[in-house]
């Protein structure tokens, strides 16, 4: 049935309709001529024996009153069934015959002599055509043995009816053909309309007509199943809708929050700059003028001002990603790794890192969140930096050429770039972790930082339409993937 | 069927007029040890010659080179009657005579039934010291009459024999002209009696527009009567019968004359015969016209009454209707006065008659199959006609039932002439009639 797969319910009706009719067909056809067959024949012999032995009867009274019936005679050779009559003397010469080519001639047949009916096969002498033959002994007395009269019978009447049923079954056949495309076409159609309708439906949902309804009016299980179709489509559009409610006012909130966010980081900058600059200025000017636990107050103080500037910096920095993000243009990423290399040039010289690179794409990107980006993930790689002098490597390759595992992304075209280190390395448990702001695996005294780093990674590449991820094994260094899509396929 | 011995009742269907043949005293010869020579012969080439020369080459193959004394011709028109006997004349001398006359269609031979694309033509010759022929032809335009036609005709066969009119040969044949043939037998009849069989028919055409012709020896007549007398102290036999069935419907014909019968029992004849066949013949009743085809199984019959009282039937065949008088047109001659009887019969009944016809010749000349030397078959044309075409080529083969292997030659006649005991000699229609000689 594999063939079935593409043909349509249509052609499938069809199949089996005719399939089944000609099987119909031919085994009734079959079962027909074998009975018809057997049936015509006895019935041809009992018809014939009947009207030989009438015949015989004429023969016999023909013979004392000097008057042969060949009218009678003459009527049996009209019926298409029968090919010859003969009268025969007991010597076996043909006294009477239908035809005059064997008026006459002697014929050599033990039936001659026959004192009782016989029916037996025999072949015709011109066509060796099987045919029946009934021998009927007449009351015609000479030299000891009766007359007959002969009867030779074709069975091509029979064969004629078997191919009148053949032909009528065919006949039957063709137009039962006919009415079954004809059924199996509305029988289709009044499937294939509403699957159709169902399918049509699907599709406008999928293209977005969330609540579409189909009209599928009929009472079987199709309309059953036309109605169930509708009341999920309306209750997704309900939940859609609802979805959509939810989903606006969580972006509404979240804007909200980013404005808050940034608000808050950017007015506490202020304040906080103050005290800041004060508590400096009271470790300055009273450090060591006071007694040891107000400087020691004093350095908390300080520290904690100059902690609290640093993560609303960061903050402010996460916030501005989707606030103040400038238009994406085409810039060369190498220029962009190069600024935020030299930026990290005293972190690299202090921790004798190397850095290496391939060549870089030029992609569509915000070159400022780029150069952060990769001033980031730099940053870590130096920073979780296990005792041998960090070695990092940079390389972007294609996408559609990339042998990198992609995890759950529908991004077709782009750029994969990687960030691989020589660190300490990370947990795959704390893979996804990473990326959550103020998520931290080690200590401040460990390493220090905000917690803001890769969440800030996250976010601009996101914004950027493409998608973050790590590879790691702790001790084992780590390998940081992102995703820059092109759009449009355009090669840039 | 050969010995079939029983004589068909009255009631059952054939009415067979069967004749007695006169005995006549058999010849003391010396030959009397000396055989028969018979053969015959037939063709239905094209070509007039080469059809005569197929069967003067077969007959003569037969007869084993002995030349013919006497050959009958039979012919269709198809062949020039002239060209036919100077072809026979040519091949087979001036010495033999040659007697006979054209047939309807075709002629029949043991080989059977002849019809061809032109002609067909058939002939037997006999050779025998036992049998002596004669043979004459006499045209109408000869004499000033039937009568004398007749007369003539007879008187020169017996002379051809070799016999003069007191040694009456034992059968006459007869093929004429088909008009006042029961002139010419009452000619021949006032020569040598009443008690001579005249046996044969008149010559026919195909569709009755009088072609027909007459062969005797070295002549062709169209309106003459060939004759042949035959003197044999051989056994003979012979045949004439008119087997149909008889009805009730019968009338005296009150007015006729000639072959016209104007009145049965004073009415219209054509009415009255078309109100005895059930309105058959209404249509042609009103138009007049030809009824031959549609009548030729219901004849109309002369009563004659023998000597001893006993009654024959004589078939007519009706063969138009005039008008305005509707009176009825027969082949035979009705006098007024004749009493008529119709008849009823059916092809199967006519197909049989080329059965009983040789049976009762054979029978009537007590002649075995064995014995049986040739016969010469004479069958009305218009019964052949009535029969359908796919059974006519029984007729020859039921004759050749009843005569075996004994040389034959037949003919389709336009009104057939024999003999009825007590009456004399007659002209009937829709008849058939056989001779038959012995060998021995």
């Amino acid at each position: 049935m594999r063939s079935c797969k593409g043909v349509g319910l249509f052609g499938k009706f069809l199949f089996f309709t005719i399939v089944t009719i000609v099987l119909v067909i031919v085994i009734t056809t079959g079962i027909a001529i074998k009975q018809q067959g057997t049936s015509l024949t006895s019935s041809l012999i009992q018809r014939n024996i009947s009207l030989a032995s009438v015949v015989s009867s004429q023969i016999e009274a023909g013979y004392i009153s000097q008057r042969w019936p060949f009218e009678t005679l003459k009527k049996i050779s009209e019926n298409e069934a029968v090919l010859y009559w003969w009268i025969v003397e007991p010597s076996g010469q043909v006294h009477l015959a239908s035809s005059p080519d064997i008026w006459g001639k002697t014929i050599t047949n033990s039936a001659v002599v026959t004192r009782e009916l016989l029916v037996k096969d025999d072949l015709l002498p011109e066509t060796s055509e099987k045919i029946k033959v009934i021998v009927n002994p007449l009351k015609i007395e000479g030299e000891g043995t009766p007359w007959t009269f002969w009867l030779g019978l074709s069975l091509r009447p029979i064969a004629a009816a078997k191919k009148r049923i053949i032909l009528t079954n065919v006949e039957i056949g063709l137009l039962a053909i006919a009415v079954g495309v004809f059924l199996s076409f509305l029988l289709a159609r009044s499937i294939t309309r509403p699957v159709k309708s169902l399918v049509n439906g699907t599709k406008a949902i999928a293209k977005g007509d969330i609540g579409h309804q189909i009209s599928i009016t009929t009472k079987d299980e199709l309309g059953e199943l036309a109605s169930s179709f509708n009341a999920m489509s309306a209750d997704l559009k309900r939940s859609h809708e609802a979805l959509a409610r939810q989903a606006q006012e969580l972006a509404r909130s979240n804007v909200e929050l980013e404005q808050f966010a940034y608000v808050a980081s950017h007015d506490l900058q202020e304040p906080l700059r103050m005290v800041g600059s004060f508590v400096q200025l009271l470790a300055r000017r009273y450090q060591g003028k006071l007694d040891s636990d107000a400087d020691e107050f004093i350095a908390y103080a300080v520290d904690g001002a100059t902690r609290m500037q640093k993560l609303i910096n960061d903050l402010l920095s996460y916030s501005r990603v989707t606030t103040h993000g400038k238009d994406f243009e085409a810039i060369d990423s190498a220029a962009v790794l190069d600024r935020a290399l030299r930026s990290l040039q005293a972190a690299v010289e202090e921790s004798d890192a190397v850095v290496t690179y391939n060549p870089m794409p030029t992609v569509m990107a915000d070159s400022l969140q780029l150069e952060q980006l990769f001033q980031n993930l730099l940053n870590n790689a130096i920073k979780f930096r296990s005792d041998e002098p960090p070695r990092v490597h940079v390389s972007a390759e294609r996408i559609e050429n990339s042998k990198i595992c992609i995890p759950h992304s529908e991004i077709e075209t782009g750029w994969v770039f990687s960030v691989r280190d020589s660190g300490i390395g990370i947990d795959p448990e704390y893979a996804d972790r990473i990326f959550v702001i103020f998520q931290r695996l080690h200590t401040r005294e460990e390493y220090p930082g905000t917690g803001i780093g890769l969440a800030l990674c996250k976010k601009i590449v996101e914004r950027h339409g493409g998608r973050i991820w790590v590879e790691s094994q702790p001790g084992k260094g780590a390998t940081f993937y992102f995703i820059m899509p092109m759009k449009e396929d355009k090669e840039l | 069927m050969r010995n079939m011995r029983r004589k068909t009742g009255i009631e059952i269907l054939m009415i067979s007029v069967l004749i007695l043949a006169g005995g006549q005293p058999l010849w003391a010869s010396s030959a009397l040890s000396q055989p028969v020579r018979v053969g015959y012969g037939w063709s239905v080439e094209n070509d007039v010659g080469e059809a005569v020369a197929e069967a003067v080459s077969m007959m003569n193959e037969m007869m084993t080179g002995t030349p013919p004394d006497w050959v009958t011709l039979f012919s269709t028109i198809g062949y020039d009657g002239e060209e036919v006997l100077e072809e026979m004349t040519n091949l087979l001398g001036d010495e033999v005579k040659i007697y006979g006359g054209t047939s309807c269609l075709g002629v029949m031979t043991n080989d059977g039934l002849h019809i061809g694309e032109v002609g067909s033509l058939a002939i037997l010759g006999v050779t025998s010291p036992r049998i002596q022929f004669g043979v004459s032809g006499v045209s109408i335009e000869e004499v000033v009459s039937a009568r004398e036609q007749g007369k003539k005709a007879i008187l020169e066969a017996i002379s051809d024999a070799g016999r003069t009119a007191e040694d009456p040969p034992q059968i006459i044949l007869i093929t004429g002209n088909p008009s006042e043939e029961e002139e010419v037998l009452k000619g021949i009849e006032e020569i040598i009696g009443k008690d001579v069989p005249v046996i044969g028919g008149s010559s026919a055409d195909n569709e009755i527009i009088g072609e027909w012709k007459q062969y005797a020896n070295d002549r062709v007549y169209s309106t003459g009567v060939a004759l042949t007398v035959i003197y044999t102290d051989l056994k003979l036999g012979w045949s004439y019968e008119m087997g149909y069935l008889r009805t009730a419907n019968q009338g005296v014909a009150t007015k006729s004359e000639g072959r016209t019968i104007y009145e049965i029992d004073s009415r219209p004849a054509a009415v009255v015969y078309n109100e005895w066949i059930e309105g058959k013949l209404d249509d042609v009743l009103e138009t007049g016209g030809d009824v031959l085809s549609r009548t030729t199984v219901y004849p109309l019959a002369k009563i004659v009454h023998g000597e001893t009282g006993e009654n024959y039937y004589i078939s007519i065949h009706p063969l138009s209707i005039e008008l305005p008088e509707k009176s009825l047109t027969v082949f035979a001659d009705v006098l007024e006065g004749t009493e008529l009887s119709l008849f009823y019969g059916n092809w199967e009944l006519l197909l049989n008659r080329a059965y009983t016809t040789p049976m009762q010749a054979r029978a009537r000349g007590n002649i075995s199959v064995e014995e049986a030397g040739f016969a010469i078959f004479t069958f009305c044309a218009g019964t052949m006609l009535a029969i359908p075409e796919g059974e006519r080529p029984k007729i020859p083969l039921l004759v050749k039932n009843i005569m075996g292997e004994t040389p034959f030659i037949g003919t389709f006649t336009f009104g057939e002439q024999g003999f009825l005991p007590g009456v004399g000699n007659v002209h009937g229609n829709l008849a058939s009639s056989m001779v038959v000689l012995a060998e021995e």
